[in-house]
């Protein structure tokens, strides 16, 4: 079990080296901080400028740079050479889940600063934050197992970007109730509530519902991952 | 499951590995036995090779026999930190440096050790570039710091693909210097090597494919072997040094040491004196470029002169071939191939046979396995201290393999010192 954790705090290590280098990673990263500063201007929105650049730092930030360094090494077939040595590739992904936490977790702790947030209950946001990245996490991971290369993520990442960030925009342009509904139970959308709730000095206990669907969500997006990777091997 | 002894189970066992697909035999009973220490290579073409070492990895499915590890497969999970693979083409982490590369694959394998990666880096002449991220550096560099990764671990077998694939002449050197010191570690190691030429400087011990199958490359004259040894414990270890120096140090002017036009006149002059025939060395010269068919016999000035030329069989005739139209001889299996421009005739004669009739014409013994003409050697490189080759300057630029005494015999000849 130690050798597990050395294999995969090495791999973290690595993986920090290597992300650090990549400029289209680092990109992707710093789009929900930089998506922040213009949604600040707008002053009169309230919550809002919170809530936009904090869906954007978990969906592009938590899922899209998880995809692309799962898919990077598939193409790259450096996994391959790692496979020969004793890591495993559940070590190598928890390795890159970690390292994307790490950036979605700054992304959002950016946002936070920047939207000049008033003071919210700490404990409430971490349970409604942390289901929320498991779930990106999760989704991440599945794109870039089904990718090939790490371009082919935005190919498929983008109809879960459009409908997860654009969907509560153009839902309401169609004026049917289903559609409403549904984009409500959207985890952008619980999240976009409950941040609303915790803004105006809501508590904990104003947000379980909103938590319990966020956790929903990522429980199945976990049970999804578990069943694409189960069927594409990545070390294939 | 072992049905052998403990003590055989030691090394790596291949026993009558056997491949088919189809109808099609793709790997023919392949058996040997490497000893810790000891570098093998087995010479085929791409192919097989790569399908051998998919097979050890596990990846193919063996049709017969078993390749085992001290007695377990080679795939066996515990087995994965006693090997180190090196593929023909592996990836690399392109934005880590050789150094960064280097220590994260040592962690992975939880054994991190700052000398080593230093000793390693050195070893693969990769110090200058060690911060360089790889994919700045040359294909070469990339192939090098292959070796060092696959060596970090302190694995017990080393399995090489094509190790000599994409390198250049320095990185072959650096290569061989590799090869010694894993073997000094007590790393057995196994390649495939497309080349037998460059299989043989690498390693004596090498099993080549044939038609009929694997066959050992059965060095000629056991007791020369033997000799061999004590040249090497006699010779000063001093000159093969100032050798190298010149060699890595001014690589050109190695080119001029071995200016054909120099070679081929001292070749002449070395024929010559042996052979008391004035008349020899100017044919050496003058026909050299030229056709078979223009030497005809009353241009000799003796007329037994006319036997000199060596019978070759193909199919069912039997050509005669001037000795100066050889390039290099062969041993293979038994036999001799002559290789001429043209292509490769079997020749029934031994070596030693051939050795004595073509010494007037300026032929050498270069290695157990083989006689150059050394009036068609362009370049001597020299590996290390005990492996040197011959480059000769037909279309294909030959290399021949040039055993360690005998390096010091040739320099007496070419009056080089």
């Amino acid at each position: 079990m130690t050798l597990a954790m050395k294999r995969v705090s090495a791999i973290i290590q690595k993986e920090w080296k290597d992300s650090s280098k990549n400029p289209v990673l680092l990109l992707t990263a710093a789009i929900p901080v930089i998506f922040a500063f213009l949604f600040r201007s707008e002053q009169s929105v309230g919550a809002s400028v919170l809530t936009m650049p904090m869906n954007m730092a978990l969906s592009i930030t938590g899922a899209f740079v998880q995809a692309m360094m799962v898919a990077e090494e598939k193409e790259k077939h450096t996994l391959r050479v790692l496979m020969l040595s004793p890591a495993k590739p559940i070590e190598v992904l928890l390795g890159k889940s970690a390292i994307s936490a790490i950036m979605t977790v700054s992304a959002v702790i950016l946002s936070i600063l920047i939207a000049n947030t008033p003071s919210i209950n700490l404990v409430s946001f971490l349970l409604l934050l942390i289901p929320n990245i498991v779930m990106y996490l999760a989704l991440g991971t599945l794109i870039g197992l089904m990718s090939r290369t790490s371009m082919e993520t935005s190919f498929l990442g983008m109809p879960l970007l459009l409908i997860f960030l654009m969907g509560p925009m153009f839902g309401a342009l169609l004026n049917s109730e289903a559609v409403n509904v549904a984009i409500g139970y959207l985890p952008t959308e619980q999240m976009a509530a409950a941040c609303d709730i915790l803004w105006n000095g809501g508590s904990l206990t104003d947000i379980w519902s909103h938590i319990g669907v966020t956790c929903i969500w990522a429980v199945a997006s976990v049970l999804l991952c578990i069943i694409v990777y189960r069927a594409k091997r990545y070390d294939a | 499951m072992t049905l052998k002894p403990a003590s055989d189970s030691d090394g790596l066992i291949l026993d009558k590995l056997y491949v088919t697909k189809g109808n099609s035999t793709l790997l023919e009973s392949l058996s040997l036995t490497i000893r810790p220490g000891q570098c093998l290579a087995v010479q085929c073409n791409h192919i097989t090779g790569s399908l051998i070492i998919d097979v050890l990895m596990d990846r193919s499915k063996l049709s017969a026999g078993r390749a085992t590890w001290g007695g377990q497969p080679l795939s066996a999970a515990s087995a994965t930190s006693r090997i180190g693979w090196i593929r023909q083409i592996d990836a690399i982490h392109e934005r880590l440096s050789a150094r960064e590369a280097l220590i994260f694959y040592m962690k992975l394998y939880g054994s991190f050790n700052k000398s080593r990666v230093d000793q390693l880096l050195q070893l693969v002449g990769l110090q200058e570039q060690q911060h360089t991220p790889l994919d700045k550096c040359s294909v070469s560099e990339q192939r090098r710091f292959h070796l060092a990764r696959a060596a970090v671990h302190r694995p017990e077998l080393i399995v090489l693909e094509d190790p000599e694939f994409q390198m250049d002449l320095e990185s072959s050197y650096l290569l061989r210097q590799w090869i010694q010191s894993m073997c000094g570690e007590g790393v057995s190691i196994f390649m495939t090597v497309p080349s037998l030429e460059s299989a043989l400087t690498m390693t004596d011990d090498v099993i080549r494919w044939t038609p009929s199958g694997f066959k050992p490359v059965l060095l000629e004259e056991e007791a020369d072997g033997t000799e061999d040894q004590n040249d090497a414990a006699i010779m000063e270890p001093e000159e093969p040094n100032t050798v190298y120096d010149i060699d890595v140090t001014a690589p050109d002017s190695e080119e001029t040491l071995y200016d054909p036009a120099v070679s081929a006149a001292q070749a002449a002059e070395a024929s010559a004196a042996r052979n008391e025939d004035p008349g020899n060395a100017d044919e050496i010269s003058s026909d050299s470029a030229l056709e078979d068919d223009a030497d005809t016999p009353g241009q000799r000035w003796y007329p037994q002169l006319s036997f000199d030329k060596i019978p070759a069989r193909v199919e069912d005739k039997i050509v005669l071939i001037d000795p100066l139209e050889m390039n290099f001889i062969e041993s293979q299996d038994g036999t001799s191939q002559l290789h001429v421009h043209s292509g490769m005739y079997p020749c029934s004669m031994t070596l030693t046979e051939l050795e004595k009739k073509l010494k007037p014409f300026g032929f050498f013994r270069c290695h157990r396995s083989y006689l150059v003409n050394l009036q068609r050697v362009r370049e001597v490189i020299i590996w290390s201290r005990n492996s040197y080759s011959l480059v000769l300057d037909d279309e294909k630029k030959s290399t021949v393999p040039l055993s360690k005494n005998k390096y010091e015999e040739m320099k007496t000849i070419m009056g080089i010192s």
